[in-house]
This record gives structure tokens, C-alpha cells and sequence, in this order.
């Protein structure tokens, strides 16, 4: 195996790496923490997530196909409208996931199982579902592109090869997936819902800023000013790590008015889910 | 295949009845063209004019699949190789914008100088 080879490989497997390193975060972080919280449910939460996981999966093919197909519903705008409202419905099921969590959180002091299922109103395992399923659909559509296109510009024996390169992309994702999964289990509960909340409400702002950017591209929204400064020089969103943070964060290295208010809007009301229990009791 | 644009054609619709320019002037935007190859953009500095809304046409020429990214100008597009396609700007300010292929990341990033 020469070093292109090896080099090519490796090109393959961290794309499809970095493509579903959102969507099995999100899938990740549901699963484990509802088998923990409701153990109860255990097996109605996991099938629900899954389920909701195989029709992302469903859908990020369809879109692939449409994609590939250039067809005319998604040529310009059509694709960033689509883009928007997945992202959109992505970060509000994002916020009230962690409501939800807090929630039984806060009820915690009892019987957590009898609470965990009582909360379990089917609004919230579609909730659950959905959002497996728009986190596996928004990166999957690009992943499948990327993956068939590969294919069909191959012949013969490299068609195994970009197949195999991006199985190991998905063998290492699932390796991030168990990481997550086996680090839970050592700490203590209250450390995992943190750790996980936090880490939704991080993707959430990412999305509302890719929800807000498609809003001005694609002419609803005006960015109010000039951009406010330019911290470029530091972290360049243009360039290097900077786009993989600003996609799931949603840092921008010259924001305008408008995306900083919407920036501080989303954390505004993010921060009302932990408004009232401060007073009861110190964080761990 | 048809819910999938049934569901397009709704959000498009519903996008459309807030007032926006999309409807007018649709084929008389200036149109500059991006090639892509493997990673290689040619040209690699294209020259747009600023405050007017304009089409940028993106082929892919290689053997490989692209993706146009550009988080500056609130862009991306997953391109298969052979396929075409457009992104409209509506107003980009006066400026130089970086966008590189997210699927090719060890080539250097292009330019898209605003005038």
C-alpha cells in the first residue's frame, strides 16, 4: 500500500468522521443519558431514538438523491431554505430537550424512574425521535454524497477501497459514540445531565447562528451593520479548525448586530432552564 | 422523492410570501463561474461587484465530489463530480471573502473579492 493510498484513506475516513461527529453526538448524548435518568423506559427511549435515527438516515438518502439529481427544487435558495428549517427545528427541540432534562432533574429528590415516565408524554418521545432524526439527516445528506460520488468515479478494486475508507470513518465515529457512552458511566449522574446539556446547548447556538446566516443570505433578514470587529487574526473562521468550530459552536470572526443578538437571545432564554433551582441548592 | 419536493415546494412557498426580490430580475443577475477539480479552484480569486445581487455557477470537473464552504459568506454546497449548480448573493459588501472545499481541505482556500 503506497502513502497515497494510505494518505487517501485516511482523507476519506475523517470527512466521514467530521460529517457525523454531530449527529451521533446528539444521538450519543440521547441515549445515554435517557437509559440513565429513565431506566424505567429504558426500552421505549432506545427505540424511539433509534427509530428516529433510521428515518434520518431514510431522509439524508432522499436528499442525497434530490442533490445528486440537481434537480430544480433545490437549486439555489431551495437547498439554504431547507437547510434553514431543519437547523431551525434542530436548535428549538435542542433547547427544550434541556428544559426537559432539568425538569426531571429537579424532581430528582424522589423516585427518579416513577417521575422519568410520568414525564413521558408521547409529545416528548416524538420530541426525542425528531431530533435524532434531523441531527443524522442534516450531516448525512452531505456524507452520502460525498461517499457515492467517490464511488462512481472509481472502478474495480477502488470502489472497495473508498468503501472500506469510509466504514473506518464510521468505525472511528462509533469509537468517539463508546468513548462517550464508557466516560458516562464513571461519573456521577448529575456531572453526565451537565456535561450533556451543556454540550446540546453548544450545538443549539451553532445552529441558531447557521439559522440566522441562511435567514441573511438568503435576503429575510438584514445583518443591521457592518461587521463589529474582526477577530480573524486569532481564530479565522475561513480557514484551519475555525470552520469546524464555528459549524458547532457557531463562532463568527466578524459578526455583524444581528447575529450577536441572536446569539444573546438563544443563551438568554438557554439560561432561563437554570434560572429558578440555583436557590435550592450549590452545584456539585 | 415526491414528499420530498412536495415538502420543498411548501417551505419555498412560505419563504416566498414574506417580501423578498427573489421573484424579479431572475436571468439578468450577472453570473461569474467556479471550476472545481480535484481540489484545485480555478479561478482562485474571483472578482464580484459589491451591493448587488449576483449568481456564482459552481461546476465540478473532477473525478471527486466538492464542497463549497465559505462561513464569511453564509455559503455551502455539496457538489457530486460532474454535477452543476448556483448560489445566489443577494448583497455582499464591499470586502475579501476566503471559501475553500471542505471535502479537499489540504488545498489553499479561494477568494471572492467584493468591489
Amino acid at each position: 500500500m503506497s502513502t497515497d493510498l494510505t494518505l487517501q484513506t485516511f482523507e476519506i475516513a475523517s470527512v466521514v468522521w467530521r460529517e457525523s461527529f454531530e449527529a451521533l453526538l446528539v444521538v450519543g448524548i440521547l441515549l445515554t443519558w435517557s437509559t440513565r435518568a429513565a431506566p424505567a423506559a429504558r426500552g421505549r427511549a432506545t427505540s424511539w431514538i433509534l427509530a428516529g435515527a433510521g428515518a434520518g438516515l431514510a431522509l439524508a438518502l432522499m436528499l442525497a438523491l434530490v442533490l445528486g439529481m440537481t434537480a430544480d427544487v433545490l437549486e439555489g435558495d431551495g437547498e439554504e431554505i431547507l437547510q434553514m428549517t431543519m437547523a431551525a427545528l434542530a436548535a428549538v427541540l435542542m433547547l427544550r430537550m434541556v428544559f426537559w432534562m432539568r425538569a426531571m432533574e429537579r424532581g430528582a429528590s424522589g423516585d427518579l424512574a416513577g417521575r422519568a415516565v410520568r414525564h413521558v408524554t408521547t409529545g416528548n418521545w416524538l420530541g426525542l425521535s425528531t431530533l435524532a432524526a434531523l441531527a443524522v439527516a442534516r450531516e448525512g445528506a452531505e456524507t452520502v454524497v460525498f461517499l457515492f460520488g467517490l464511488m462512481a468515479s472509481s472502478q474495480g478494486w477502488q470502489i472497495g477501497f473508498v468503501v472500506a475508507s469510509g466504514l473506518s470513518g464510521l468505525v472511528l465515529a462509533a469509537i468517539s459514540f463508546w468513548a462517550f457512552k464508557t466516560g458516562s458511566k464513571l461519573v456521577s449522574k448529575r456531572v453526565l445531565s451537565r456535561v450533556s446539556e451543556m454540550l446540546l446547548l453548544i450545538l443549539g447556538s451553532g445552529l441558531t447562528m447557521l439559522v440566522v446566516d441562511k435567514a441573511i443570505s438568503l435576503g429575510i433578514l438584514s445583518p443591521m451593520t457592518q461587521p463589529l470587529w474582526d477577530s480573524s487574526w486569532l481564530l479565522d473562521d475561513g480557514s484551519g479548525f475555525g470552520p469546524f468550530l464555528a459549524g458547532l459552536v457557531g463562532y463568527r470572526a466578524r459578526p455583524e448586530l444581528l447575529p450577536l443578538l441572536s446569539l444573546g437571545f438563544y443563551w438568554l432564554i438557554a439560561s432561563l432552564a437554570y434560572a429558578p433551582p440555583l436557590t435550592s441548592k450549590a452545584p456539585a | 422523492m415526491h414528499t420530498v419536493g412536495w415538502l420543498v415546494g411548501l417551505l419555498a412557498a412560505a419563504v416566498l410570501m414574506t417580501p423578498c426580490s427573489t421573484a424579479f430580475a431572475e436571468d439578468e443577475d450577472p453570473v461569474f463561474e467556479v471550476h472545481f477539480s480535484n481540489g484545485i479552484v480555478s479561478p482562485s480569486v474571483i472578482e464580484v461587484p459589491a451591493n448587488t445581487r449576483f449568481k456564482l455557477e459552481l461546476h465540478n470537473d473532477g473525478s471527486t465530489p466538492i464542497e463549497f464552504e465559505s462561513i464569511p459568506l453564509r455559503k455551502e454546497k455539496v457538489l457530486a463530480p460532474g454535477a452543476s449548480s448556483f448560489l445566489v448573493f443577494r448583497s455582499l459588501s464591499e470586502g475579501n471573502y476566503a471559501f475553500f472545499d471542505d471535502f479537499h481541505l489540504d488545498m489553499p482556500p479561494a477568494r471572492l473579492v467584493a468591489r
